[in-house]
C-alpha cells in the first residue's frame, strides 16, 4: 500500500507513479517484482477509420452513371450536337477536384495541385470549342486566368504548409490572390479593348488594396488594434 | 417481443450523432474477487440475453427513423479488456450488437451505446450478468436489487417508451443556454482516453455533506464548478458562464420500469461575471438550481419539449438523412457547447446479499466528450463510491484538483488509472 506525498492519495499496488501528479511511487521495482495486475488493460484497441476509398469508389460509380446514360441518349439524339460531352468534362472536373483526394491515403499537396490546374484546364479546352470559340481566345482569355489562379493556390500552399497561421494574415493573403487575378482579368479586358471590364476589375482591385494596406496597418499597430476593439464591440 | 420497435425520445438523437471519431458510449463495471473465466461468461451472456431483448438489437436505417431490430445472433463475443475502452461504435460491427462486454483479471465491463439503455439499464444488465456467471460458478445467488430474475419473461413495461408514455404536459421547458466554458488541454491520440478512477470511503464523505443539508452529487458538482471556475479565473481571459450537466433518473419520478433510456439532464450554471463565490456559496447555487428543476411537473414539461420533435408533421415528413445532418448541427451549436462538463451519479446499487461476498467493487464511467474535458461517472456499492473521470486531455489537473479536495477534507481516496 503506498500514498502520493504530493496529493496524498492511497495508490494501487501496481502504480509506479501517482497518476495524479506522476510523483514515482518510491522503489517501484519492488512492487513490480509481485506481479501486480494492472487495474486497466494496456492494450488499445484502434477502431478501423471509415472506409474512404471505397465511398469514392461508389460516388465514382454513381457518378458514372448519368455520363453514360447521356451518352447513350446522345448517340440518338445529335440535333444539337455531342452536349454529352459537356456532362461528362463536367463530371470529370467534379471527380477529379472533389472525389480524387478521398481515393488515396494522404494525398501530396502539390500533387493535387498538379491534378486540379490539369484538369480545370482541359475542361476549358474542351469548353470553348464546345461554345464555337476560337482557339485564339482560349489562349488569350482562359489560359492567363487560370495560370494566375493556379499561381496563386501555388504560392498560397508553399506559404501555408506545415505552419500554422493567423487567421489575419491568411485574410490579408487571400486578399492579395484577389488583386492578382483582378489585374490579370483587367490587363485582358484592357488588350481586348473592353473599358467596363477594366474600370470593374481597378474599382476592385484598388479596394482590394486598401483592404491590404489596412490590415497589414492594423497587424502592426497596437493602437488602431485596441481603437478597432472599441469601435465594434458588441 | 415485438420484431421491431423505434427508438425512444432521448436515443432519437444518438445515432444522428454518430461519427467516425466519437460516439456517445460509457462503461459500467462491476469487479469480482476473482479473475473470470471468459468462456463461462460467454455462457452467462447467452443465457442472459434473452432476458433483455432492449439489449438484444441491431440498429436499422428506415426512410424517415432508426429502429431496433431483434439481432439474429446470439451475443456479442466477450473479449479481452483495451484500455480504452467507449470507442466510437459502429452499427455493423461487433455481429451488430450496440454493447461490447470485455473482462480484465475479476473486472467485467459492459461498454453500451446509449441509445439502447442508460445508466440504470446497463448496471442491471451488468449486474444480471455478473450473478449469471457466478451461478454458473457455483454461486447460488437469487434475483434481487439490481439483478433481474431470468426466469422471468421481459415485461412490456421494460421495453416501453416511458418518454412517449409520460410526456404529456400542457407546458413545455425547453432546454438552452449560452456558449460556456471549457478546459483546455493537450488532446490524447485519436480514440485514446485517460482514465482516473477515485475509490472514496462513501460512509465519511456521506459524514461531510449531511451536516451542509446536501446530497453527495450536489456536493461533488459543487466541487467540479469550483475546480472550473478557478481554472477559468487562472487562464486570465473572457469570463465565460460554467455549467455541469447531471443527468436525473427519471423512473422513481414517473413510477416506470423500464430498461431503456428514461433520463433527463439538469443543468447548473454559475457565472463567474458575477463575484467570488465561496465554496459553501457554490454548494448553495447547485442545491437550489437542483432541487427547483427537479420536479415532476417541470421534468414533464422538459420531456414535452424533447417530444417536440417526433411529433412536428414536418419535422416527421423529413427524410432520415436530412434529419441526420438537422441533429448534427443542432448538437456542435447546442450539445457540449453549453455544458462544461458533466457529472452523472448512478447512486447507490444494490446486489443480493449472497452476490456480495464475491464482489470488490462497481464502477460507471461516461464517455469522454467532443468538447467537455473531464466527465464523470459516479456510483456507490456498500461503503466504495467510485467516482471516475473520462478525459480527453493529457492534463490531469481537474482529476488532481477534485480527489486533492476531498483528501484535504479527510476522505480516503484510492486512485486507479490506466495512465500507469
Amino acid at each position: 500500500m503506498s500514498y502520493c506525498v504530493k496529493c496524498g492519495v492511497e495508490l494501487d499496488d501496481s502504480a509506479a507513479c501517482c497518476a495524479l501528479c506522476g510523483t514515482p511511487v518510491y522503489m517501484p521495482d519492488d512492487v513490480r517484482s509481485e506481479k501486480q495486475q494492472m487495474p486497466f488493460s494496456s492494450v488499445p484497441a484502434i477502431p478501423a477509420e471509415t472506409r474512404r476509398k471505397f465511398a469514392a469508389m461508389i460516388v465514382s460509380v454513381i457518378l458514372a452513371i448519368p455520363n453514360i446514360i447521356c451518352g447513350i441518349v446522345n448517340l440518338f439524339i445529335h440535333d444539337a450536337g455531342y452536349w454529352s460531352v459537356y456532362v461528362l468534362c463536367s463530371c470529370a472536373l467534379l471527380w477529379v477536384i472533389v472525389i480524387f483526394p478521398f481515393m488515396t491515403k494522404k494525398t501530396h499537396p502539390f500533387l493535387l495541385w498538379g491534378f486540379d490546374t490539369a484538369a480545370v484546364f482541359l475542361y476549358t479546352y474542351v469548353f470553348f470549342p464546345m461554345q464555337k470559340e476560337n482557339i485564339r481566345n482560349y489562349l488569350t482569355v482562359a489560359v492567363p486566368i487560370i495560370a494566375c489562379v493556379s499561381l496563386c493556390a501555388l504560392i498560397f500552399i508553399i506559404w501555408a504548409r506545415g505552419k500554422s497561421r493567423h487567421w489575419s494574415s491568411v485574410m490579408l493573403h487571400i486578399l492579395a490572390d484577389c488583386m492578382a487575378v483582378c489585374v490579370v482579368i483587367g490587363a485582358i479586358c484592357f488588350v481586348r479593348g473592353l473599358e467596363p471590364g477594366v474600370i470593374t476589375t481597378l474599382i476592385i482591385a484598388l479596394s482590394d488594396l486598401a483592404l491590404i494596406v489596412f490590415g497589414i496597418y492594423c497587424n502592426k499597430s497596437k493602437r488602431i488594434r485596441a481603437w478597432l476593439k472599441r469601435r465594434v464591440f458588441m | 417481443m415485438p420484431e421491431w420497435f423505434r427508438l425512444d425520445n432521448a436515443a432519437t438523437i444518438f445515432p444522428g450523432q454518430n461519427t467516425g471519431a466519437w460516439s456517445n458510449i460509457f462503461r459500467f463495471c462491476v469487479e469480482l474477487k476473482e479473475n473470470i473465466d471468459p468462456a463461462v461468461l460467454e455462457t452467462a451472456l447467452k443465457t442472459v440475453m434473452p432476458r433483455f431483448p432492449g439489449f438484444d438489437v441491431m440498429i436499422k436505417r428506415g426512410l424517415f427513423w432508426y429502429y431496433f431490430e431483434k439481432n439474429p445472433n446470439t451475443a456479442p463475443d466477450v473479449c479481452p479488456d483495451i484500455s480504452n475502452p467507449c470507442h466510437r461504435v459502429k452499427f455493423n460491427e461487433n455481429k451488430r450488437f450496440l454493447f461490447r462486454v470485455y473482462y480484465h483479471g475479476g473486472r467485467l465491463s459492459v461498454d453500451t451505446y446509449h441509445a439502447i439503455t442508460d445508466g440504470h439499464g446497463a448496471a442491471v444488465f451488468t449486474c444480471t450478468l455478473a450473478a449469471e456467471y457466478l451461478r454458473l460458478r457455483g454461486a447460488d445467488i437469487p434475483a434481487g436489487g439490481f439483478v433481474l430474475d431470468l426466469s422471468e419473461k421481459p415485461s412490456a413495461e421494460e421495453i416501453e417508451d416511458s418518454f412517449r408514455k409520460n410526456a404529456n404536459s400542457r407546458g413545455k421547458l425547453k432546454r438552452g443556454g449560452r456558449f460556456v466554458y471549457h478546459a483546455k488541454g493537450t488532446k490524447l491520440p485519436r480514440h485514446m482516453l485517460s482514465i482516473t478512477s477515485g475509490i472514496v470511503d462513501f460512509d465519511k464523505l456521506h459524514s461531510l455533506t449531511k451536516p451542509l443539508g446536501v446530497t453527495v452529487t450536489e456536493y461533488l458538482a459543487a466541487i467540479l464548478l469550483d475546480i472550473h471556475i478557478r481554472k477559468q479565473r487562472a487562464e486570465k481571459r473572457k469570463q465565460k458562464e460554467v455549467c455541469i450537466q447531471i443527468p436525473v433518473d427519471l423512473r422513481r419520478a414517473f413510477n416506470s420500469s423500464t430498461m431503456r433510456n428514461f433520463t433527463l439532464c439538469l443543468r447548473v450554471v454559475v457565472d463567474p461575471n458575477l463575484g467570488e463565490y465561496t465554496f459553501e456559496e457554490l454548494l448553495n447555487q447547485v442545491a437550489l438550481q437542483l432541487r427547483l428543476a427537479n420536479d415532476p411537473k417541470k421534468l414533464n414539461a422538459m420531456m414535452t419539449a424533447n417530444m417536440g420533435i417526433e411529433r412536428n408533421p414536418f419535422l416527421k415528413a423529413m427524410p432520415l438523412p436530412v434529419k441526420n445532418i438537422g441533429i448534427g448541427i443542432s448538437f456542435l451549436i447546442t450539445g457540449e457547447q453549453t455544458t462544461t462538463s458533466l457529472l452523472t451519479n448512478l447512486g447507490k446499487v444494490t446486489l443480493p446479499a449472497e452476490m456480495e461476498p464475491y464482489v470488490e467493487k462497481l464502477m460507471f464511467m461516461p464517455g469522454p466528450g467532443m468538447r467537455n474535458g473531464a466527465r464523470c461517472g459516479v456510483t456507490t456499492y456498500g461503503n466504495k463510491l467510485v467516482v471516475t473521470f473520462a478525459d480527453l486531455y493529457e492534463e490531469t489537473d481537474i482529476e488532481r484538483e477534485f480527489f486533492t479536495f476531498l483528501v484535504r477534507n479527510g476522505v480516503h481516496v484510492k486512485i486507479e488509472s490506466n495512465r500507469n
